[in-house]
């Protein structure tokens, strides 16, 4: 691994020559608001191997007011006006109500009125398959959640969370 | 001609109903333009209410950046407001559409300047237009096409790299 990663490091002059050429400074020849602006456009999948460019870039989009800025973009993206579908639990079995809204056609947001927590559900497989299951960004509590939908046919709806190791 | 005489900041054309502005550009190029198509620009309709003689100066934005910038407030401009659901209506999004696409068709620093312009002149879907083309070029991209693509080098330390890659596992599966 060091060896290898020594071979990589004589290679480096020529790739910061190429660089100077190019005259780039550390994330993109733009003021700092209007980087975000572009990044804020980016698909998440995206942001995520954008990280992996270099330090700098690393720092920015990790940044937790880029996280912040990047969810709130992306929700306003969402198009289609929800409409908000109550879920009657049974209290002893659930310590949680839920209220969540159905949007079409893409992800929804669920909210938990009693924490005041709001979370963008990840896609729903189609019905038939019962459960669809994914990743699910709480802006309160600025972590991601594990979420498990399962869908049932009398419109029981179960939201397990789950804390996740935050980004 | 009244058209002719630029040299006022807001001057009426020949046909006596449409206005044009003067825009200067920072290498002091003049641009005539309507009114309406300068207005796109929130920064420059803030400029033609304050008013003032000799032209709009906007030492911002050069000449060649200033062009694209109007030749796009121009095209949108011209759009009438859209009529739903009629085939004209259609036809003329569609038509903007690839108007815009063919504007984007410009190197990465062409588009850097235009973003910064359109940031300035405050026109909104200019912006936005900007933005998207080049976050669609870091689209599907892997780190290291996005390091080339900028000229970026990879100076992570081995360390850094191993704890990134852990973190992302799965995500590029």
């Amino acid at each position: 691994m060091a060896k290898r990663r020594r071979k990589k490091n004589a290679m480096a002059p020529r790739q910061a020559k190429r660089t100077k050429a190019a005259m780039m400074p550390s994330v993109l020849p733009l003021p700092d608001g209007l980087v975000d602006a572009v990044f804020l456009r980016l698909p998440a999948r995206t942001v995520a191997a954008c990280r992996c460019v270099s330090p700098a870039w690393n720092h920015r989009l990790s940044s937790p007011a880029f996280t912040e800025v990047f969810h709130a973009f992306s929700a306003a993206a969402a198009r289609g006006a929800p409409t908000f579908v109550s879920v009657p639990v049974d209290p002893r079995e659930h310590d949680r109500t839920i209220v969540a809204t159905r949007s079409p056609p893409g992800p929804s947001p669920c909210a938990n009125p009693f924490t005041g927590g709001v979370l963008r559900l990840p896609p729903r497989r189609p019905e038939w398959l019962l459960h669809s299951a994914g990743l699910a960004y709480d802006a309160g509590a600025g972590a991601h959640k594990a979420v498990l939908l399962l869908i049932a046919w009398l419109a029981r709806l179960r939201l397990i969370a789950d804390e996740s190791t935050t980004t | 001609m009244a058209a002719a005489d630029s040299c006022d900041g807001i001057s009426t054309s020949g046909g006596g109903w449409e206005k044009t502005v003067t825009l200067v550009s920072s290498d002091d190029a003049r641009f005539e333009v309507r009114e309406a198509a300068a207005s796109l620009s929130q920064t420059v309709r803030r400029m033609i209410r304050a008013g003032g003689d000799g032209g709009i100066p906007l030492p911002k934005v050069d000449a060649r950046t200033l062009s694209t910038v109007l030749e796009y407030c121009n095209k949108h401009a011209a759009v009438p407001a859209p009529a739903p659901e009629s085939s004209s209506a259609e036809a003329a999004a569609v038509d903007l559409e690839w108007f815009d696409k063919e504007l984007m068709h410009v190197d990465l620093a062409t588009l850097c300047s235009l973003i910064r312009a359109a940031d300035y002149l405050e026109v909104a879907g200019l912006l936005d237009l900007t933005c998207k083309t080049v976050a669609d070029m870091i689209k599907s991209k892997t780190a290291e096409e996005i390091r080339q693509m900028f000229g970026i080098q990879n100076d992570f330390t081995p360390e850094e790299e191993e704890q990134l890659s852990r973190e992302n596992a799965g995500v590029f599966e």
